[in-house]
């Protein structure tokens, strides 16, 4: 019963007699393309269930097929699966007790591993259902497969010359033309795709397939030498500056929850993973006008600052009259910060421009703002927003700060109290005086700069830099770290250091932004700032020096460093922002000259088509008109072939032609209500190529081919006779 | 195109004779077809059969004028004189119902005792006729069927020792129904190849059985009878003017091995074509182009006859239609001929 019902739904019994081979191919297709469209939503665990899911989703589809079972019920039971399991992700996501047992992260990681697995058996299964029903349902597979490798392609399709992406970026390296590279890989593509249609049971098919692509191609190629090659588009991707939740990973990060207050705006998170990968992505490119060493050998670009103590942590300040030295939007004309501090003696005046390629939430300079005013967006189309930045940098070396006061004179009681609050915990001041004493003479105790170094020093010994933490799950996580395993990474330290000095009663604050070391310049006046420098460094305020920073270097570092920005990169970045000609990197030319050469070949390939085409038409056409006139030229003895083929040619052109398998007498017959004189004709002809003896007079064929030509004018309307006579090939298919 | 088209003779030889034998395939035909309405086709075949010198299985239904059909032809070809050399009369035609209790003698003949002479004489059976209408031949006992189709093969039956010739026309129309077949010793393949032709009647159109109602008073013969006839000697001419005269080109012979070898090449086919066949085929494709008024043969009598030919010759695994694969390779066959006149050369 179940058999017969089988042998009624299933149309294609191709799908059911697959060899193994094709099974495991279309089940190692899925497996790949449903990683590849995973791989940006979810985590390494959901990609791997999504390829499992993939490839049983087509195991599956196959076996169903092969036992005889009915597909679309299969369909219906697949999609009603994906939805209750995509009801039950929800429910278990949003109940707690899964996270109870396994953890909040596990439970995610786990629910994610069997939807997306689930997902990926139903979705792969339908579509192989379908294309059973339908063999024209395989272009929707045809279409996933196609999108899944697009779109991690498409990020690509800048050029993207400032991005490194892993072909473009060794393309490039190679010295070879990326656009090269991809218009080769389409070829590829266009070619495999068709031969697989060639493989079409009728030739007519075939033809039309062919016709099809040719159509494309020349489509294609028309609008790219009209067109060129499409230019970027304004870049739209953001999420790799510090903006908001901005540095926030792929996977939901569930401290991030337990803590409320603070700026809705800003929140400095503690966290325990971090996504190196994301951190690779160039954010913005800074132009020192002057050239400015820092004291301390490290650029900081400030961009936000946390000072005030909600019980808890350490969160922007709801104050007004605290950390005024911060902009807290973008300019739209020049602003100047009054509350920065002065240049002179401590501090010298430093002109930026800052160019960035990624959204950012307020602006960001190096350390000690005064002044903003916005600037033009260069042409290239890879920045966002420009802006010019004057700072007054410190110029001084700590030595040289030794001895001034902390905190400054005009600080009321609050603003004082502001500053050096700190978590009611009598291991800070404890751990700060006993290092203080341990480590620095008598006469340099009481001195907020030499009690910063000392700390920054001792941190430094003793802390473990690393990415990877567990304080995160803390109620007050720079505790955890700080009189735990102090493993930790930059937040860590600059609270730590920040809640140490505040114990010693000097005013601190954790800063944020980027800070890149000055030999990362490699000579040049341009720094290009990627994700991987953020940084959060701790700032004490010195008397009439302003806020000055004091970071932790830790000795022992578990995470690989962050790699220097690639020179030409670089460089190239820089004259983009700059507006000058890029023409003079080396790889820039050469890349210029590939793509010269590229658009060469092109034109030139492009012409030899051309004159390939008018060739083809004219010999098509000189071939056609010869085979027209030749029954005036050609010896008696072919006479009657090339009068019988003149005919033949006519015919073809207002589409009358023998069917195969037809005998020429059959077909002579079949046109002899419209074309009697055909009958004579074509029994001269074989007469001729069969060996009968008898033949017609040249002035007997003559006439009767006016005959013909006579009675098919009025057979067949002007106009199909015109297309007929136009059409060059028509000739070709006279048989 | 009938004979008509090209009636001009011209002085040379073959023409005068190709002209007089197309004469003669003329008036056979319209006796024939004056005497049986609406089977044109068959007809044809009938005369192309007797042309070609080979025999005729009709598969028909009851009442279907085969009988008509053997006789107008039988009456179409008068004879006055004996055939040289025959010490019998030979009747125009004659009709053998076969049924299973016949012998062998009752269609050969048999030697019986003569007692005005005293002496042993052979008188011959029905079998010695110019056209002989076998009815029903699938019948009769594989004997008398055997020796039918050794006399049709060997145009002599052999009886007490003695060798008689049968007269060189002797041309056979066998029937059999194609549906009646309880009780019946179905030839078997070998058998079947000493026929040219295997026809399978289809019933007439509806005009030409109502013609032959609203000639009702009148039998199809009568209106026959009052065609001009030819004589046993024209035919013969004939046939060896067909042999002679109608060009067979190269490329038609090849066009006929590469069909037989086509068919044999078949996996559907279990037994081919034989070599005799293609040989029978020749002068039958000859014998169309005479009729159809042209001394070549050209693709078309190919066409035409292959089917007729083939169909009963070939033995195809179960549930393969042997009229579909013949017409498939011979539209093949018709392909490359096509291509081949087109050719310079």
């Amino acid at each position: 019963m179940r058999r017969s019902k089988a042998g009624e739904s299933t149309t294609n019994p191709e799908l059911r007699t697959n060899s193994w081979l094709v099974v495991a191919l279309h089940a190692l297709m899925y497996a790949v393309t449903a990683a590849v469209l995973v791989a940006p939503l979810a985590n390494l665990a959901a990609v791997v269930a999504a390829a499992i899911g993939g490839s049983m989703g087509a195991l599956l589809a196959h076996a169903a097929l092969r036992r005889g079972v009915s597909p679309a019920p299969c369909i219906a039971g697949a999609l009603v699966a994906l939805w209750v399991s995509t009801v039950l992700r929800q429910g278990l996501l949003t109940t707690t007790w899964l996270a109870h047992r396994w953890g909040p992260e596990h439970a995610a990681s786990v629910v994610d591993f069997c939807w997306f697995g689930l997902a990926a058996i139903a979705v792969v299964a339908t579509l192989r259902l379908l294309t059973a029903i339908r063999r024209a349902f395989a272009t929707l597979e045809a279409m996933l497969v196609a999108i899944a490798f697009a779109q991690a392609l498409v990020q690509h399709r800048q050029g993207a010359i400032h991005r490194p992406y892993e072909i473009v970026d060794t393309l490039l390296a190679a010295g070879v033309d990326p656009t090269l590279f991809f218009l080769a890989a389409g070829a590829c593509a266009a070619v495999i795709i068709a031969l697989v249609l060639l493989r079409e049971a009728q030739w007519w098919r075939t033809l039309l397939h062919l016709a099809t692509i040719a159509l494309l191609i020349v489509l294609t190629w028309a609008a790219l030498l009209t067109a060129g090659v499409p230019a970027a588009p304004a870049s739209t991707a953001g999420g790799l500056g510090l903006h908001g939740k901005s540095a926030a990973g792929k996977s939901a990060n569930p401290s991030g929850k337990q803590h409320s207050g603070g700026s809705p705006k800003e929140e400095l998170e503690f966290r325990d993973n971090y996504n190196e990968e994301s951190k690779r992505f160039p954010v913005a490119v800074v132009l020192l006008h002057d050239d400015y060493s820092p004291p301390t050998g490290v650029y900081y670009f400030r961009q936000t600052v946390f000072s005030q103590f909600n019980g808890q942590r350490l969160v922007s300040a709801t104050r007004s009259d605290v950390d005024d030295d911060i902009a807290t939007s973008f300019p739209a004309v020049a602003t100047s910060l009054e509350h920065a501090p002065r240049s002179g003696k401590w501090r010298l005046e430093v002109t930026t421009t800052v160019a960035l390629m990624a959204d950012h939430a307020r602006p960001f300079a190096l350390e000690s703002l005064a002044k903003l005013q916005p600037a033009a967006l260069p042409a290239t189309g890879h920045f966002r927003r420009v802006y010019i930045a004057e700072s007054n940098a410190l110029r001084a070396d700590y030595r040289e700060l030794i001895g001034l006061g902390a905190g400054s004179p005009a600080w009321g009681v609050e603003q004082r109290r502001h500053y050096t609050q700190l978590p009611d915990d009598r291991r800070y001041p404890d751990l700060a005086q006993r290092i203080v004493r341990e480590t620095l003479p008598e006469r340099l105790r009481q001195d907020p700069v030499a009690q910063a170094l000392a700390l920054s020093a001792w941190l430094g010994h003793h802390g473990t830099y690393s990415l990877r933490s567990r304080h995160a799950q803390s109620p007050e996580p720079t505790g955890d770290f700080l009189f735990g395993d102090k493993v930790g990474y930059c937040v860590h330290f600059a609270h730590a250091m920040t809640y140490l000095l505040r114990s010693l009663g000097v005013p601190a604050r954790v800063a944020t932004g980027y800070a890149i070391e000055e030999s990362a310049r490699q000579g040049g006046s341009a720094l290009l700032l990627s994700g991987q420098d953020s940084h959060a460094w701790a700032e004490l305020y010195l008397q009439s020096v302003g806020w000055v920073a004091v970071d932790v270097v830790p000795e022992t570092v578990v995470d690989s460093p962050p790699t220097p920005p690639d020179p030409e990169l670089q460089r190239l970045l820089g004259k983009m922002v700059r507006g000058e000609p890029l023409n003079t990197p080396p790889m820039q030319q050469r890349v210029a000259a590939l793509r010269g050469e590229t658009m060469r070949w092109l034109r030139r390939a492009q012409r030899l088509l051309l004159a390939l085409l008018l060739a083809t038409w004219a010999l098509l056409m000189m071939v056609k008109a010869w085979r027209r006139v030749a029954p005036r030229w050609v010896a008696s003895t072919a006479l009657p072939r090339v009068v019988y083929r003149l005919q033949l040619d006519r015919l073809g052109e207002v589409q009358q032609r023998r069917l195969a398998g037809e005998s020429r007498e059959a077909f002579a017959s079949r046109l002899r209500a419209t074309v009697p004189a055909l009958q004579p004709i074509t029994q001269w002809h074989l007469s001729a190529a069969f060996g009968g003896h008898q033949s017609p007079g040249p002035a007997e064929l003559q006439l009767l081919s006016r005959q013909a030509r006579r009675q098919m004018q009025q057979a067949f309307p002007w106009w199909k006779r015109i297309i007929g006579i136009i059409i060059p090939w028509s000739w070709c298919r006279s048989r | 195109m009938t004979a008509n088209a090209l009636s001009i003779a011209s002085p040379v030889d073959s023409s005068v004779s190709l002209h007089q034998a197309r004469e003669v395939a003329a008036r056979l035909q319209r006796r024939l077809a004056g005497a049986v309405r609406g089977r044109d086709e068959v007809i044809e075949l009938v005369i192309i059969a007797l042309l070609a010198d080979g025999h005729v299985l009709l598969e028909d239904y009851p009442g279907s004028g085969k009988t008509t059909l053997a006789r107008a032809l039988g009456e179409a070809i008068v004879d006055g004189q004996p055939a040289p050399g025959s010490r019998h009369s030979i009747a125009a035609f004659r009709r053998i119902q076969f049924t299973p209790d016949l012998l062998p003698s009752d269609i050969t003949g048999a030697t019986i005792y003569e007692v005005q002479n005293s002496r042993f004489v052979f008188r011959p059976g029905p079998i010695f006729a110019h056209i002989v209408l076998a009815d029903e031949i699938n019948r009769t006992s594989p004997k008398v069927q055997a020796a039918m189709l050794e006399a049709m093969a060997e145009k002599q039956v052999t009886v007490d020792d003695e060798t008689h010739a049968l007269d060189a026309l002797f041309c056979v129309i066998a029937t059999q129904n194609p549906l009646d077949v309880a009780g019946t010793y179905p030839l078997p393949i070998p058998q079947l190849d000493r026929f040219l032709f295997k026809i399978s009647m289809q019933h007439i159109e509806r005009g030409a059985e109502l013609e032959v109602l609203q000639t009702y008073p009148q039998r199809g013969l009568e209106i026959a009878a009052a065609l001009p006839t030819t004589d046993r000697d024209a035919v013969l001419r004939t046939r060896e003017v067909v042999r002679h005269e109608v060009v067979v080109a190269p490329a038609i012979k090849e066009a006929l091995v590469d069909l037989a070898r086509r068919i044999r090449d078949d996996r559907r086919v279990l037994q081919g074509a034989s070599t005799r066949s293609l040989l029978l085929l020749l002068p039958a494709l000859q014998a169309r182009a005479l009729i159809h008024g042209r001394d070549y043969v050209a693709p078309e009598d190919l066409d035409t006859l292959a089917p007729h030919v083939f169909a009963h010759r070939v033995q195809c695994t179960p549930g393969t239609d042997v009229q579909a694969l013949l017409r498939e390779h011979t539209a093949a066959q018709i392909e490359s001929l096509a291509k081949f006149s087109l050719r310079h050369r």
